[in-house]
């Protein structure tokens, strides 16, 4: 009976210590991620700003206040989870944050929107915005194993 | 338990790709000399879906690019090439053209190429173009022609095509600067000229450029 | 929830310095989306100007044949040489130029107007919004 016990305890020991790396690597993947895509936009809100009106999703000034916002929530906040400062909070914002980027990018996908030049017309949808949302939809499941520690 | 639910969500998100066709190098960049004439890049690509796929259309951005492909049916795991031409023409500075290629499998969201060329300017000329008000003075304007130092190339003369409108070329700097005087002989009524500047290079081939004069 | 309120703290750090770049950096966004950038008119504008406007259309050939502002010149880069003597014998000194192309995302008609500007022609002007605007208008 002993002997049994202590089996059980060393399986489930080694199985929680996989999903702590897996976890320790994801905190990090993300944290830097977010932390790096933040600091590259914080250099040109204007750029960013007409980046944004491309997707049609929001007028031009509620673009104009993201642009100037969204880069440093992204900094921040991709520092916190790297730092394992206020975790959890740093974890519901990228995921919630994951999430808006996401849809954002499969509406445009959706809408066949003329990202680039106008001289095509409309249906045009460079390789650009496809990538991005796959590589989105992996770092979600990222972020949803951190959140297993939560159970 | 878990491991196996989330590597089968990964390979399904994976699988449900925008389109069969990967290109390597969907993005091209070259630097260019406006005498080579033409740019050639090549868009390798593979079929990395699990069915056949049919390359129904490439569009270029401009009548500059043309684009070529071999065949147009490329079998799962099959690979393949688009050949596009990009012809400088009189083009300086940096230019960004697009090809658009429409698959059997996306119709609605064409794959996007680009190619960047930048032109490095050989020859500038300073200003193209002379202006006189009819019922001005006579004066001589100048027009600065500068060679780029690594460029093989020298002016060899000027001409203009309106015998009243005198061209006299001079060379301020061997082989590097020289100096265009353009004198109109009739300033009481409109007129022009367009002034070919001869070069020598490519030799089996050489450049003409061009200056403008009018009057207004 | 601690999750919700650490959330509330991080949102509200970050508004510190984004409110400072807001004021700022000095690549941050204008106001106005209306903003014109330099050297461009809105459709509005240049009708006022009346007839002493000249038309200068930066698209293709294609494109231009298909159709084009009336009275409107075709110039653009791919051509230059063989355009732009045809323009000069088109433009008379006292003109006010505006170059369009297809749309305001569409940079034909600055990469023109700036050679026109660097070969001693002005006033140059770009038509915000280019041929999309004007068929809006139509």
């Amino acid at each position: 009976m002993e002997s049994g016990q202590v089996t059980t305890l060393t399986r489930d020991s080694a199985r929680s210590s996989y999903a702590r790396i897996g976890r320790f690597l994801a905190r990090l993947v993300l944290g830097a991620l977010f932390a790096s895509a933040g600091a590259l936009k914080i250099y040109d809100p204007g750029a960013f700003a007409i980046e944004l009106e491309r997707y049609q999703l929001v007028p031009w000034k509620i673009g104009v206040v993201t642009a100037n916002y969204l880069p440093w929530l992204e900094l921040l906040t991709g520092i916190c989870l790297f730092l394992k400062w206020f975790e959890r909070g740093a974890l519901l914002l990228v995921t919630l944050l994951l999430g808006i980027f996401t849809l954002a990018l499969a509406s445009a996908l959706v809408r066949g929107l003329n990202i680039d030049c106008g001289c095509f017309g409309h249906a045009l949808v460079s390789t650009g915005t496809v990538i991005p949302i796959l590589r989105n939809v992996v770092l979600l499941l990222l972020a949803g194993m951190l959140w297993t520690k939560y159970r | 338990m878990r491991k196996p639910v989330f590597f089968l969500l990964l390979s399904f998100f994976a699988a449900s790709a925008y389109g069969q066709l990967v290109f390597e190098q969907p993005e091209q960049s070259f630097k260019a000399k406006p005498v080579e004439g033409s740019i050639v890049a090549k868009y390798r690509f593979t079929n990395t879906g699990t069915v056949s796929v049919k390359i129904e259309n490439v569009q270029t951005s401009c009548g500059c690019t043309t684009a070529s492909l071999k065949k147009t049916e490329y079998a799962p795991g099959e690979s393949g090439e688009i050949e596009a031409r990009f012809t400088i023409g009189g083009r300086i500075g940096k230019q960004e053209k697009a090809i658009l290629v429409t698959t059997s499998d996306a119709r609605e969201k064409p794959i996007q190429l680009k190619l960047l060329v930048d032109i490095e300017d050989q020859i500038r000329i300073q200003p193209e173009l002379v202006l006189w008000r009819v019922g001005e003075q006579a004066d001589p304007k100048k027009i600065e022609v500068t060679v780029a130092d690594d460029a093989p190339v020298k002016i060899v003369s000027v001409l203009s095509d309106n015998p009243s409108i005198k061209a006299e070329l001079s060379e301020l700097k061997p082989g590097k600067k020289y100096e265009i005087q353009i004198t109109p002989t009739d300033l009481s009524r409109q007129g022009g000229a367009t002034i070919l500047i001869h070069t020598d290079y490519p030799p089996q081939n050489p450049q003409t450029r061009y200056a403008y004069a009018r009057i207004k | 929830m601690m999750s919700l309120r650490q959330a509330v703290l991080i949102l509200l750090a970050a508004l510190v310095p984004a409110g400072i770049s807001a004021l700022v950096n000095p690549r941050r966004p204008p106001w106005s989306g209306d903003a014109l950038l330099p050297g461009e008119e809105k459709l509005k504008t240049v009708l006022a100007w009346g007839p002493k406007v000249l038309w200068v259309d930066a698209r293709s050939q294609n494109e231009y044949e298909a159709e084009h502002v009336p009275g409107a010149v075709l110039l653009n880069l791919e051509d230059w040489d063989r355009l732009f003597p045809r323009f000069l014998d088109r433009w008379s000194p006292d003109q006010k130029i505006v170059v369009y192309c297809s749309a305001s995302s569409c940079q034909l008609s600055h990469e023109v107007a700036k050679r026109l500007e660097q070969s001693g022609v002005s006033p140059v002007y770009i038509l915000k919004g280019g041929w999309e605007e004007w068929k809006a208008a139509r």
